[in-house]
């Protein structure tokens, strides 16, 4: 019995040698897998970053929210003059970047605005893919990511990366008119008790694709919300808060929040549904958080670099808070930043029904126009 | 006499231009250079609405832009609502502007020159910032007229309604009855008092003097003023947008706005709907120049006499309303426009927190205020020297030579007024990057004062156009008599004859290019930004506010500018 644990314990401190030795090898084979890697991306990333500085410009064709998002940007890397392209929104920006595209006049290097104009500047060629600008493994790692992907709407899965997505239900109301629980389906919209009480937001329509796309409303619901409920449509963001502040119109539907938002806090009795109030769901939306690259981008690497910065976690927390200041909600799609500053109606949560009205399948808004044309009433007086 | 005159036209033009070939040469780059730079960007619009390719494919060309754009229901609708406005607004807006001039420039009213001011100080305020004010005192939800009425026993039900036909109209007639009276009252000024005398003593009352002789000796000005009216309410939006939408009514411009703004924008359908205003001009260019052409309107003659018609006890019932006009077309809307930047939205007073300071500080604090104010003071300082001294070169052409191609001239002069600003912007954004030399520049703050001083060529060119018809030949004749060379005279005498209108010229181009968006907001960048497109980025970011005080500071800047211009015209111009 003692011989046989004699004999035993060296084969046993062999074995346990062994396990150690095989251990530690593994370990020096992962530490320098990842010095290599380290390496690969560091120097590359250091080598972006001073040919940015040689650059020294960057263009944004941009939603004016980004001016605010990019000031970090611009304090850590002063030597990078930033020049916005902004305009009045995608009206304004899609004409101007492709007839500039056209006269073989390269100015711009992202393009930061919403997928619906992004999708068209796509269809005509006047991006290049994303991937291979992406340098930093925090941005590459999907784990970061909701879902864990990284969120390309488009079809190819490279060029339009929508950063942003927060749950929006497409309604909002007078608080002192409107008791939240008399609707809990987008179909008693439809009832009588509302009719004339609805006004509508359509420049652009792409709000209204919710209603279209989502399960349980579809084609017939827009139909019978554009022929019977007398709706008011509407272009002007301002006066829809207005006339839901006043009581002219208590509904308003399809709307965006930037101006909702600013109404609610200056004191006016405006109320957002929570996102599981309706039964059929709600609309997860990037609005105007999507990026993506230019072709022939004049300064490649400060491109490169701002791309890295914006998806990074820094530019997201820079971002989710900047962008909801301007525009009234966001909620990054990265999920390792801090969500406090999010408002719970626009805050993505389980269990919630929700389309990704972003994806490739939803941006076509002829149905819609076509729709509108036959069953909305002509206003004109 | 003729033939002396004839004489001393020929030494003139010598002068001026050294010989006939020199002149057709001249006229030829005259006519060149404005009409590449007006009719290439309007064919480029033009050709764009046949383009019925999807924004960004490739150009495919056919009839179905505006085959839908007419074939929309509602178009035939709106269009017979711009008629409705423009006739019931220019109905008020015309004779009341009209009788106003004629007041401040032909009689001894009190405070002439300060009433003048108030309305150039009207004219500088954009009409949104005027539509926003009348909606602050009679929306009727919240509107302070309103709130009040209801305070009235008797009146409780009574609610005066700016979103009606009538509201838009009564914002019309109140923001747009300046532009007749600045416009009028230098015209007005240089009649010559000995054909009122004349018309006295024949026994003639005031009133019939005014309509029989001194408002015929006008019609240069007054064909021009009217079709500037008209223009103008074929292309205004922005008060029809607010106060009409909301309750379904559409004009014209509201539909192309419509188009041009939609995601994507239907460019092509705006453009061919645009076309409309070129149909108008068609019709409009040649008959004004027929009636300017059939007869002589020479009213500023070497025997000159400035005399005012005494109102006698008139004048002072005629003081209120005036007082009460100054107080609808200047006073209410900046007053409101004040309140409003004060508040903490604008038009709410019942909010729990009303007042604030936020917007001033947030204005005056912006770091982009300081680069939009020096980028605004080049484009706008530029528009106003270069633009009145080239157009007021082209309006000596085509009133003071017999050059061939002065009617194309002037027909390219009208051209740009047909285009509205939404459109316009587009087509300065294709001309610039196809235009070689231009497209270098693209980007540059060099672009956009181009831009700025072409802006308004119609308004400068026909203002000075119709003085230059009221100014005799024979001052300046006798000055080359006496041995003035060209320049000497045009300084000597035409200068000071013109120096008025010309200033005011100059200062209409500061305020317009100060506060333009609509034809440079695709040319510019966050480098070449001015304050008119930086209030424009603050509306866009959810300041309005905020916007409504850079809007203030650049209304200020102006008058500041005007205030120095007028000093300047008073003291070189002709008085009484």
């Amino acid at each position: 019995m003692k011989e046989s644990s004699t004999v035993g314990r060296p084969i046993f401190k062999l074995w346990v040698m062994a396990w150690v030795l095989f251990g530690l090898q593994l370990l020096a084979v992962d530490l320098l897998q990842a010095g290599q890697a380290g390496s690969g991306w560091e120097k590359e990333w250091e080598k972006t970053v001073n040919a940015a500085k040689a650059e020294g410009r960057l263009t944004l064709y941009a939603n004016t929210a980004y001016e605010t998002i990019f000031a970090g940007f611009q304090k850590k890397y002063p030597e990078i003059k930033i020049v916005y392209v902004l305009g009045r929104g995608a009206p304004d920006i899609l004409p101007r970047l492709l007839s500039e595209q056209r006269a073989g006049k390269y100015i711009g290097d992202l393009f930061l605005a919403g997928p619906t104009a992004a999708f068209t500047l796509h269809a005509a060629k006047a991006f290049v893919s994303m991937k291979p600008a992406l340098l930093l493994p925090e941005v590459l790692d999907p784990s970061k990511w909701w879902e864990r992907k990284l969120p390309f709407v488009d079809k190819e899965d490279q060029y339009i990366f929508a950063m942003n997505g927060n749950f929006r239900v497409e309604a909002v109301y007078n608080n002192k008119l409107i008791d939240p629980k008399e609707l809990k389906s987008y179909w008693d919209l439809l009832n009588p008790k509302w009719k004339g009480k609805i006004v509508m937001y359509t420049q652009p329509l792409s709000q209204l694709r919710f209603y279209y796309y989502a399960p349980g409303l579809g084609p017939e619901f827009l139909k019978r919300l554009f022929s019977e409920t007398d709706v008011t449509p509407s272009g002007d963001m301002r006066q829809i808060s207005n006339w839901l502040a006043v009581g002219k119109f208590p509904l308003a539907v399809a709307s965006p929040v930037s101006d909702i938002m600013t109404a609610e806090r200056q004191g006016l009795p405006i109320g957002v549904f929570q996102p599981d109030h309706f039964k059929e769901g709600v609309n997860l939306v990037a609005a105007a958080g999507s990026a993506a690259l230019l072709k022939n981008t004049p300064h490649p690497n400060a491109a490169k670099l701002a791309l890295n910065w914006l998806l990074s976690r820094e530019g997201q927390i820079a971002f989710q808070k900047g962008y909801a200041a301007v525009e009234g909600a966001a909620e990054s799609r990265r999920v390792d930043i801090p969500k406090d500053d999010v408002r719970s109606e626009f805050r993505r949560r389980d269990g919630v029904k929700f389309l990704d009205m972003e994806r490739h399948e939803f941006v076509d808004p002829k149905p819609i126009t076509d729709l509108m044309k036959k069953f909305l009433p002509p206003r004109s007086k | 006499m003729r033939a002396e005159s004839a004489k001393i036209s020929s030494v003139t033009m010598r002068t001026l231009l050294p010989s006939v070939k020199a002149s057709y040469v001249f006229m030829f780059l005259l006519i060149g250079s404005f009409g590449f730079y007006i009719v290439y960007p309007l064919a480029l619009i033009l050709l764009n609405s046949f383009n019925v390719a999807a924004i960004g494919a490739t150009p495919t060309y056919g009839l179905q832009a505006w085959k839908e754009a007419f074939g929309d229901p509602g178009i035939w609708r709106s269009l017979w609502n711009t008629v409705k406005v423009a006739v019931a607004s220019n109905a008020l807006i015309f004779p009341v502007g009209t009788l106003i001039a004629w007041i401040l420039a032909r009689t001894n009213i009190p405070f002439a020159n300060g009433f003048e001011f108030l309305f150039w100080i009207s004219f500088m305020l954009p009409s949104l910032a005027v539509t926003f004010g009348w909606m602050l005192l009679l929306d009727p939800y919240t509107g302070l007229i309103n709130i009040g009425l209801k305070k009235i026993p008797f009146l409780t039900g009574a609610t005066l309604d700016i979103y009606s036909f009538w509201g838009i109209v009564w914002v019309h007639f109140v923001s747009g009855i300046d532009g007749v009276v600045i416009l009028l009252t230098p015209a007005l000024r240089r009649m010559d008092a000995s054909f009122e005398e004349a018309s006295e003593a024949a026994g003639a009352s005031t009133i019939g003097t005014m309509l029989r002789i001194t408002l015929p000796m006008m019609t240069p000005a007054l064909i021009v003023v009217f079709l500037l009216r008209l223009l103008r309410s074929l292309e205004s939006f922005e008060t029809e947008l607010l106060l009409g939408v909301p309750w379904g009514f559409y004009v014209y411009s509201t539909k192309i706005v419509d188009l041009a703004r939609l995601e994507p924008p239907l460019i092509n359908q705006a453009a061919a709907l645009a076309s409309i205003i070129l149909l108008f001009l068609a019709v409009a260019v040649p008959a004004q120049q027929r009636l300017i052409g059939a007869r002589e309107f020479v009213t500023v003659t070497g025997r000159f006499k400035p005399k005012l018609m005494a109102l006698g006890w008139w004048k002072y019932p005629v003081l209120i309303p005036m007082c009460l006009m100054i107080v609808l077309a200047v006073g209410l809307p900046i007053l409101s426009v004040l309140t409003g930047s004060f508040m903490v939205r604008f038009g709410y007073f019942h909010l729990a927190q009303t007042w604030t300071l936020e917007h001033w500080s947030g204005a005056l604090t912006d770091g982009r205020f300081i680069l939009g104010l020096e980028n605004t003071l080049v484009v706008a300082g530029s528009a106003a020297l270069v633009g009145v001294m080239l157009f007021s070169l082209v309006a000596y052409v085509l009133v003071r030579t017999k050059l061939p191609g002065r009617s194309i001239l002037d027909a390219i002069c009208w051209m740009p007024s047909a285009i509205p600003g939404v459109l316009a912007g587009l087509g300065l954004l294709w001309f610039f990057l196809a235009t070689p030399v231009f497209r270098q520049l693209y980007g540059t703050l060099f672009v956009i004062t181009i831009a700025s001083i072409m802006g308004g060529v119609t308004i400068s060119t026909q203002i000075i156009k119709a003085n230059f018809v009221q100014l005799g030949k024979e001052l300046e004749e006798a000055s080359w008599m006496c041995g003035a060379g060209f320049w000497r005279t045009y300084f000597k005498v035409v200068f000071p004859l013109t120096a008025q209108t010309l200033i005011l010229v100059a200062v209409l181009k500061f305020v317009f290019a100060a506060r333009n968006t609509a034809s440079i907001i695709l040319l510019a960048t966050s480098e070449t930004r001015t304050l008119g497109l930086l209030a424009l980025d603050q509306i866009a970011s959810g300041y309005p506010e905020t916007a409504s005080v850079t809007i203030l500071l650049v209304v200020l800047l102006s008058t500041g500018v005007a205030l120095v211009a007028r000093f300047f015209g008073l003291q070189v111009g002709i008085r009484n």
